[in-house]
Order: structure tokens, then C-alpha cells, then sequence
């Protein structure tokens, strides 16, 4: 089928927007993923904030990272890093599972340019306090309650990183106050699991997409293509005997209606310029025939009244010969405008082929007696011809291969059946066509050897008309090979119904 | 006989009167349509040549009108060579012949025979020169008491020969009338079919039918019994 258009619009039409989705699903993607990490970052803010703002006795450290860890647990496990250190990097308290492959000291931490919090509202006045002393000597191992005589710190803005370690990747938030730099890192598992659903949720949608989209401009380019397919259609049937068909514009989109009324506008400039060329020669045909009819007429009387055997009577001879000789033309071109407007008229009857191969055949024994001329003739093949036009067109080969015959050549006729046709086969030796001209020898006026042609008589005419004359009865004439200098000419007619 | 030649063309009705005048015919030329309709109805005639394209009334229209009411006169129609069906309408409407233009005046002048002939109920079934006869019936050739046995295409030549002794046939005419159109005119296939033809109809080569006309071609010696009923 070659490259379809609509097969290029399918792949277009796809290609553009598998690249508009893949883009799309790229951005939504990483936009989810900003989303859902800010989500993270706030969270781990709002934790930490209330901690870091506050002053806290370093030994406090541990408790307070248990409260936070805790706060992370769920049902799956879960659960936080924390690391705290002092303005003198002295670690205070550092979580058991802090993963080994990741250097404490290795976090951003806030620009020390950068302005330090102090919006904390004063804290309220605090309830009685049940206890004076927030530092209690007996009870230790009870987290005490802070004291009613908070400290509050600056807080620089936190600060946010993600890193990997051999346990998983981790988010931390990194919060600093005039006493301690508070790190604390929460697993990026859950939020890596989240994510990938979403991309294979993506990952699916997008063939699917494609597949629709295909689809969707298969259907659309078939809508798009019908006009197209009309047009085709009509020019399929548009030969120079149907110039007639023309295309409805009716229905048809703008678009194409342009394309169409073009279309039908060359076809009508096409039938009028060929009937005028087929007219033309009709014309000059029948505007020729009286001066002919008056030339024989009377050349005829002339040299019958002309003294037998006398000079004058042999120029009348001469004349009359030329006159034949344009008889001939004009009556060809007169069949041949006649066939090309579809309107050669036939009047069949039951023809034996046979019979006028076989006459044939005899002619050329009497005409080239140098020549071998082999027959194989089927016998009784009948067919449906108009008899002088069939007559026409084996006379037309059998001089054919006697004019482009070599010295002691020969002329093989054949007449077979082939199912429901008649072929009938003229080879002669020879020079052959050359073969560049093979696809030129039905045209008009076309002479095989240009060198010898004026030495033979006819104008090209008859191999044209003899096609024609065989495509008027249904058949046809071809050119087969002619290798090793032997030229065939096969015509091909139905055989009349009575005969199958 | 009386002929009526409808034919408006001026040079053709002179060159065709004047062939039918030397036979020996009585020839009224009429060039319009309507005046020729009006003849032939009002005058008895042997045959009317009429051409179909007419001013007036056309050709095919004055023999439809003549056969309605019932006017037998043979009638040769003149027609062109692509009118098919002009001719088979001819031939439907009652024509007895039609010759197609450009026509030698020897072929319409045969044609006016046999169709005179024919009307008269006269049918010429038999050629005959000196001892050779020809049945154009049985197509069967005789020199004396020996049958002559002839192909298709040589009894064609013979017969078209026969039909006016001591008339001259050019290469060309022959050619034609005998093989149609598209033989090469160059060829010698006349010749070579008169040879044999004088080989068959007289094999001693006494005294022959066919005479060769120099450089032009053959005629049918004119010889006495030239045609028995």
C-alpha cells in the first residue's frame, strides 16, 4: 500500500500528543511530589518549632526526642532521627538508629545572616506553679514538667535536605536557636511508595491515552479521506470515452468542495477539448470526402478515356494511387476519432476467424513468395465482428510483417482458443522494435524504423486502429516480446457465445 | 434507361453523369431534395441514384416517403463511408443498393445493372466470355466441359473483372474492391493473383481472358456471349 496518508496522520496525531501527555505526566508528577514533600517539611516544622523555641537542659534531650519519634510511629513502624547539638558542636543526644553511613555534621544549616525569629507571643502567665523548683533532687527519672520560667530562644527559619543512606532516603529539617542545632530526619518510604503509584497510575494511563487518541484520528482521517476516496474513484473511471462522470459537490465540506469543482472543472475542460480534437478530425474527414469522391471520379474517367498502355494513362494511374493513398488516411482518422469518441460503430455478425486468418495467409504467400509463411490454425473459431473492421486489422499485421520482414524470413500465424477468447498470434523475423519504442508502436503517426520508413508506404495509422478496432469488440491488441529479432503481435477477441 | 441522380454536389453529379451518359443512359440531375421527391413521384424512371445529405428534403426521408406510397423504383443510395447505420437505415427503408463516397463510376454503374436487373426479374446468374462460363450462384467457373476450381479470392477478381470487358481496372481499384482497404498498395499481390488466374483459366496460355494493361493494370478481353440468362 505504499505510505497512507491516514497510516502518517495516525502516527502524527500520536507522536504529538504521546509527547503533550508524557510532558503533562511529567509536570503533574513533579508537582504531586513538591506538594506532597512541602506537606512533609510543614509537618516536620510544626514539630520541631515548639521545641526549638524553647531552652531546654541538654540531659531533657532524650525525652524530648522520644516524644518526637513517638510522634511519628504508627502501626507500620516509622519513627524519627533526632539529633541535637550544642553552639560548640558537642553532640547532646544523637537517635540509636541513626544510620552509620551518614556524618552527623553534614547538614545545611541556616544562613547565620539570616533574621532570627522572635514573633513568639510572651507566654501567658502560667498557672501556680505545684513545684517551685523545675529541677527537682528526688524524682530524676520522671520527665518534670517545664518550669513555669521558660526560656524562650530565637529561631532561625528551618532549613530542609534530603539524603540517602543505605537504609532508605531520608528527610530532615534542620532548626537552629542560640543553644542547640536541632536536626531531626523522617523515612521518605511511605512518601517513595505513594509516588511510584502515582507515576505507574501515569505510566498506564498514558498508552492507553495513545490507543484512544489513535483511534480517535483513525475515525477522523477516514471522515477526512472519503471526499478524497470519491475523487479517486471518479478518476479511476474517467476514460476518454466516459469524459462525462463528474463528482457531486453536494454534502461535501468546504474544503474539498473547492478540490472538487477544480476537479470537475478540468474534466470539463478535458471533454471539451477532446471532443473538439475528435470532432476536428470527423470534420476534416467529411469535409474531405467530397473533393476526393470528385478527384477519383474524375481521374477514373480520365484514364479510362486516356489510350490503353499510353504515357497519360499511366500518370492518371499515379494520380489515382496518391488518391487511394489519402482515402485511406482520412478514413483512418475518421475510425480513429470515431473509436476515441466511443461511437465506432460495429455491425457484428458470426465471423470464422479461421476462414479469414486462412485468406490471409494465402495473401501472403502471393505477396511475399521470398517468405516462409507458417500457419497453425484451430479450426471453425467463430466469432462476434463487424467483418470488414476485423478484416481491417489482419491485413494490417500480416503487412505489418511482411514490410518489416528480413530477406528468406518467415510469418508464423496462429489461431488458438484460450477459454472464452480467441488468440490469434502474427510473428515475423526481422530487425524488431527497438525496445525503447516497444510502448510507442500503437501511436498515431509512430514508424518503427525511421531510416527505412520512406520506403515503406502507410502513414502509422493502422496498428493504432487496429487496437482500437479490437478494444471496440472487447478485445485487445498487444506487443509481446519480440527477443532474437522476432516480433509478435497477439489479438485477443471473445469467441462468439454460440461457439463456447 | 433513365436514371434520376439526386446529388447536390455539382463536380460529383458532373463526373457521375457523364460515366452514365456513356453508357449509353438518359440522365436527369436534380440537386435539391424537395424537387427530386416531387420527380420521382411525378415521372417513371429505372432507377434513382440519390445522395443522402440534400438541401431540402434529405435522401433517406425521399425514399421513406416514395416506398409509403408504394413506388417501387430501384433506388442506390450514395453514402459516406462511416454512416453505418445511415446505410442499414437505407437498406431498412427499402434501398436496393448503396455505393459509399468516394466511389468509382464503374462500381456505381455495375450496381445500376444489377439493380435494374433484379427489379426487371432478370437476374444475371451467368458470365460468359467465348467458352468460359461463371455461375455467380453456384460460383461454379467452366471452361467448356472442365470445371475450373477457384479460391474465394480468386473468383472475387474474376467476377469483378468480368463485369465490364474492355474496361480498364487500375492496380488501386482492384485492390479494393477485391481485398478491401489496408493491403499494401505497393504490393504486388494483383499481379501475383492474375498470374495464377490466367494459369487456371487457360493452362495452355493460347489465348487469354486477362490483358495486361501496361503500368496501369488489367482488363477482361471484350469477347461476343458475353452474358446468358
Amino acid at each position: 500500500m505504499g505510505h497512507s496518508f491516514r497510516v502518517r496522520i495516525i502516527l502524527l496525531s500520536v507522536a504529538v500528543s504521546g509527547l503533550v501527555l508524557a510532558v503533562f505526566a511529567l509536570s503533574a508528577w513533579a508537582f504531586v511530589q513538591r506538594i506532597a514533600l512541602q506537606r512533609i517539611d510543614r509537618e516536620l516544622a510544626e514539630r520541631m518549632g515548639p521545641i526549638a523555641i524553647v531552652s531546654h537542659p541538654p540531659e531533657h534531650w532524650s525525652w524530648i526526642a522520644g516524644g518526637l519519634d513517638l510522634s511519628y510511629r504508627t502501626n507500620e513502624g516509622g519513627g524519627c532521627l533526632v539529633l541535637v547539638k550544642n553552639v560548640t558542636g558537642e553532640v547532646l543526644h544523637q537517635s540509636t538508629n541513626w544510620p552509620g553511613d551518614l556524618p552527623a555534621d553534614r547538614f545545611p544549616t541556616p544562613d547565620p545572616a539570616s533574621p532570627r525569629l522572635r514573633s513568639f507571643p510572651p507566654p501567658p502567665a502560667p498557672p501556680a506553679p505545684p513545684k517551685a523548683s523545675p529541677e527537682g533532687p528526688g524524682a530524676p527519672k520522671q520527665p518534670a514538667p517545664p518550669g513555669p520560667a521558660w526560656t524562650f530562644l530565637p529561631v532561625a527559619p528551618p532549613v530542609f535536605a534530603t539524603r540517602r543512606t543505605a537504609s532508605g532516603t531520608w528527610r530532615f529539617c534542620t532548626m537552629e536557636n542560640s543553644e542547640v542545632t536541632l536536626v531531626v530526619g523522617v523515612s521518605l518510604a511511605r512518601f517513595g511508595a505513594e509516588m511510584a503509584r502515582v507515576r505507574n497510575g501515569l505510566l498506564a494511563a498514558l498508552p492507553a491515552a495513545l490507543l484512544l487518541i489513535a483511534l480517535g484520528s483513525w475515525v477522523i482521517s477516514r471522515r477526512a479521506l472519503r471526499s478524497v476516496e470519491q475523487l479517486a474513484h471518479v478518476a479511476e473511471r474517467v476514460t476518454a470515452s466516459s469524459l462525462d462522470e463528474r463528482i457531486p459537490a453536494e454534502g461535501a465540506d468546504t474544503e474539498f468542495r473547492r478540490l472538487i469543482t477544480v476537479f470537475n472543472g478540468m474534466l470539463d475542460r478535458l471533454e471539451r477539448s477532446f471532443s473538439q480534437a475528435s470532432r476536428f478530425s470527423a470534420d476534416a474527414a467529411h469535409e474531405l470526402r467530397t473533393p476526393l469522391t470528385i478527384l477519383q471520379g474524375s481521374i477514373e474517367q480520365a484514364l479510362q478515356e486516356a489510350p490503353a498502355g499510353s504515357e497519360q494513362q499511366r500518370v492518371y494511374n499515379n494520380l489515382l494511387e496518391e488518391v487511394q493513398g489519402l482515402k485511406e488516411i482520412v478514413r483512418k482518422l475518421l475510425l480513429l476519432s470515431l473509436a476515441d469518441a466511443g461511437k465506432l460503430e460495429l455491425h457484428p455478425k458470426p465471423v470464422n476467424l479461421t476462414e479469414a486468418a486462412e485468406g490471409v495467409c494465402e495473401d501472403l504467400e502471393a505477396v511475399a513468395p521470398g517468405l516462409t509463411i507458417k500457419r497453425e490454425l484451430e479450426p471453425d473459431v467463430w466469432i462476434e465482428a463487424d467483418a470488414d473492421l476485423m478484416g481491417q486489422v489482419l491485413r494490417n499485421l500480416a503487412t505489418n510483417a511482411v514490410k518489416y520482414n528480413r530477406e528468406g524470413g518467415w510469418v508464423e500465424v496462429r489461431l488458438a482458443r484460450a477459454e472464452s477468447t480467441a488468440v490469434l498470434t502474427v510473428a515475423n523475423t526481422g530487425d524488431g522494435i527497438p525496445p525503447a519504442d516497444r510502448d510507442r508502436v500503437f501511436e498515431r503517426f509512430y514508424r518503427a524504423d525511421r531510416s527505412r520508413s520512406r520506403k515503406v508506404d502507410g502513414v502509422g495509422l493502422g496498428l493504432s486502429l487496429a487496437r482500437e478496432i479490437a478494444r471496440a469488440h472487447g478485445g485487445d491488441l498487444r506487443l509481446e516480446d519480440n527477443s532474437d529479432g522476432v516480433t509478435v503481435f497477439a489479438v485477443t477477441l471473445p469467441l462468439a457465445p454460440a461457439a463456447e | 434507361m433513365r436514371v434520376l441522380l439526386v446529388e447536390d454536389q455539382e463536380k460529383i453529379a458532373s463526373f457521375v453523369r457523364k460515366a452514365l451518359v456513356e453508357q449509353g443512359f438518359t440522365v436527369e440531375l436534380v440537386e435539391e431534395g424537395e424537387e427530386a421527391f416531387l420527380r420521382a413521384q411525378r415521372e417513371r424512371y429505372d432507377v434513382i441514384v440519390l445522395d443522402i445529405m440534400l438541401p431540402g428534403r434529405d435522401g433517406l426521408s425521399i425514399l421513406r416517403n416514395l416506398r409509403e406510397q408504394q413506388n417501387p423504383v430501384p433506388v442506390i443510395l450514395l453514402t459516406a463511408r462511416t454512416g453505418l447505420s445511415e446505410r442499414l437505415e437505407g437498406l431498412n427503408l427499402g434501398a436496393d443498393d448503396y455505393v459509399t463516397k468516394p466511389f468509382y463510376a464503374e462500381e456505381l454503374i455495375a450496381r445500376i445493372h444489377a439493380v435494374t436487373r433484379r427489379a426487371s426479374g432478370d437476374q444475371l446468374s451467368i458470365l460468359q466470355a467465348g467458352d468460359l462460363t461463371v455461375n455467380l450462384i453456384t460460383r461454379e467457373v467452366r471452361r467448356g466441359d472442365t470445371s475450373i476450381d477457384l479460391t474465394a479470392r480468386e473468383f472475387c477478381l474474376l467476377e469483378y473483372l468480368m463485369r465490364s470487358p474492355g474496361r480498364v481496372y487500375p492496380r488501386t481499384q482492384i485492390l479494393e474492391h477485391v481485398w478491401g482497404y489496408d493491403f499494401d498498395p505497393s504490393s504486388n499481390v494483383v499481379d501475383v493473383y492474375i498470374q495464377r488466374l490466367r494459369k487456371k483459366l487457360d493452362p495452355t496460355g493460347e489465348g487469354q481472358f486477362i490483358e495486361t494493361v501496361r503500368a496501369v493494370g488489367y482488363r477482361f478481353r471484350r469477347l461476343p456471349e458475353r452474358m446468358v440468362t
